[in-house]
């Protein structure tokens, strides 16, 4: 003992120059709280970062679309979509002078904006009218002959918000075909849909209805004029997300939507609804898996607006500009936002019922 | 020396616990801050949905605010004839429509490129013309749906 004291008078410099094992752990200690407290405000920085993303993104689709209207003097249709199928029976009204076939699975509104998002190259390969028969399905079947295909693989940033969890970037359109991108019906992913109608933006699965309260559905050629609600009182895009499931040969597949075709929705879910993946969807409950192989099916009638942003979503208004919405907004604004005239009013987060709130109908009977 | 550093070293291990125990007290007081808020009011609500006595297999139950209920669309997917409506903090408290749709796939349907549309086959006062409605109160935490289809 004695000789201890003595070691450690003749010898101080050993002790003053070693951190104690206690001292060590009280350091680290406090490093890991500091560390714990800066990481979640360095999480919610980026996550802000990318919610700026996204919000610029709706306002250049709207600045696009607002450009299409200056020269076509109307919105562009939502999609121009028709598929023949003997279970359908969905409200179909093309436009008379088409010369479209009836079997034209055609563009959606995003192929459309490509003149004025400086996509012109892009735009001008596209074939938009239907082909001669014997010449592909439609327009969309990887052995079409014309240019459409390679430019349906194309992924527009302008279209994804970095929030988005598919980092591959396509989504699935049909199964008899490979998947992994730019083969078969896989189609570049879009987080933003055109806002078809309160209720119903499809009859069945994905035949979007051409009778839509909203600005962009089926065959839509909606000018500003008609949008009697207010272009700053009127959606015209909201933000989706894709999903993971799988196709009927269980194969796992992205679902979502994309620029090139079809690309409209209903608000009829609210925003991040339950049963979707960042509404609190619980994947061991019900998952993608296709129930017999409809994952669209499935896809469109649980998903419709939804972010993964915490909270909300985006919505760009038919005056261009664009606002990010609460997952809790009441469902008669979300409504009254999405028809085009029904004379809502919208006041202290409510808005008056226009009879177009609620559970979707059932489609009506006529068309194909 | 030695005392000294020893009182030391216990003065530091006072401190360190001191300073633990009011960082300790910060993070539990910035965690309150935290969570849902639940401003609107909601409950989660689960229950038993059954079609004549028959669990429904895979089906889906909304609910739509109605009357003077404001808030968000709620529900939640319902797999052997059970469902739990806790999405977004809940159903908000409150009058609603509920829609409940059951899906089944149609085995003999032809393939279709996009596996074909599963069929819906619960009636339509049900879901599109519905005829049910709920009644959510703060207290309320389970809610069965025994449905009859004659």
């Amino acid at each position: 003992m004695l000789n201890n004291h003595n070691l450690i008078d003749r010898s101080p410099r050993t002790y003053r120059s070693a951190f104690t094992l206690v001292e060590l752990l009280v350091v680290i200690a406090i490093i890991g709280v500091l560390v714990g407290l800066l990481l979640p405000a360095v999480q919610a920085a980026r996550e802000a970062a990318r919610r700026s993303t996204c919000l610029n993104n709706f306002k250049q689709v709207g600045v696009a679309l607002h450009n299409f209207h200056s020269a076509m003097e109307h919105f562009p249709p939502g999609t121009e979509y028709r598929v023949p199928n003997a279970k359908s029976s969905c409200p179909f009204a093309p436009d008379p002078s088409s010369t479209k076939g009836s079997n034209f699975p055609g563009f959606g509104w995003g192929a459309y904006l490509l003149p004025y998002m400086e996509q012109t190259s892009i735009y001008n390969l596209l074939e938009l009218e239907d082909l001669p028969s014997g010449q592909g399905d439609g327009v969309f079947l990887r052995n079409n002959p014309t240019d459409n295909w390679f430019v349906e693989a194309v992924v527009l940033d302008a279209f994804i918000c970095p929030s988005e969890i598919n980092t591959e970037k396509w989504v699935d359109m049909a199964s008899n075909a490979g998947h992994f991108g730019v083969d078969g019906w896989d189609m570049p992913l879009s987080n933003m849909a055109g806002v078809a109608d309160s209720r119903l933006g499809h009859c069945w699965l994905y035949q979007p209805r051409a009778d839509g309260n909203g600005v962009l559905f089926n065959y839509s050629k909606i000018n500003a004029g008609k949008i009697t609600d207010g272009l700053s009182q009127t959606f015209i895009v909201g933000e989706t997300t894709s999903a993971k499931g799988s196709d009927a040969k269980s194969v796992d597949v992205w679902v979502g939507s994309t620029w090139v075709t079809r690309g409209v929705n209903d608000v009829h879910h609210g925003i991040n609804s339950a049963g979707s993946l960042p509404g609190g969807r619980d994947d061991s409950i019900d998952p993608l898996d296709g129930d017999g192989g409809n994952r669209h099916d499935e896809y469109n009638r649980e998903n419709g607006f939804a972010s993964w942003h915490p909270g909300g979503a985006h919505f760009l208004f038919a005056d261009g500009s664009s606002r990010f919405l609460g997952e809790d907004t009441d469902q008669y604004v979300l409504c009254a936002y999405a028809t085009r005239a029904f004379q809502e009013t919208v006041s202290d987060g409510t808005a008056s019922d226009s009879g177009v709130c609620g559970p979707p109908p059932a489609p009506g009977p006529g068309g194909r | 020396m030695s005392t000294l550093l020893s009182i030391n070293q216990v003065s530091v291990g006072h401190a360190s616990i001191g300073r633990a125990s009011v960082l300790g007290a910060v993070l539990v007081l910035a965690c309150c801050g935290c969570g849902n808020q639940n401003v609107l009011g909601k409950v989660v609500v689960e229950g038993l949905i059954t079609l004549d006595g028959e669990p429904i297999p895979n089906g889906e139950i909304r609910f739509y605010p109605s009357g003077d209920t404001h808030g968000p669309v709620s529900g939640a997917p319902i797999k052997d004839g059970k469902y739990v409506a806790k999405g977004k903090g809940g159903v908000p408290i409150g009058t609603h429509h509920v829609d409940i749709r059951a899906f089944r796939a149609d085995k003999n349907a032809a393939a279709d490129p996009e596996g074909g549309p599963a069929e819906q086959y619960l009636p339509a006062k049900f879901n599109t013309e519905t005829s049910l409605t709920a009644t959510i109160e703060p207290s309320t935490t389970s809610l069965d749906f025994p449905l009859k289809s004659e």
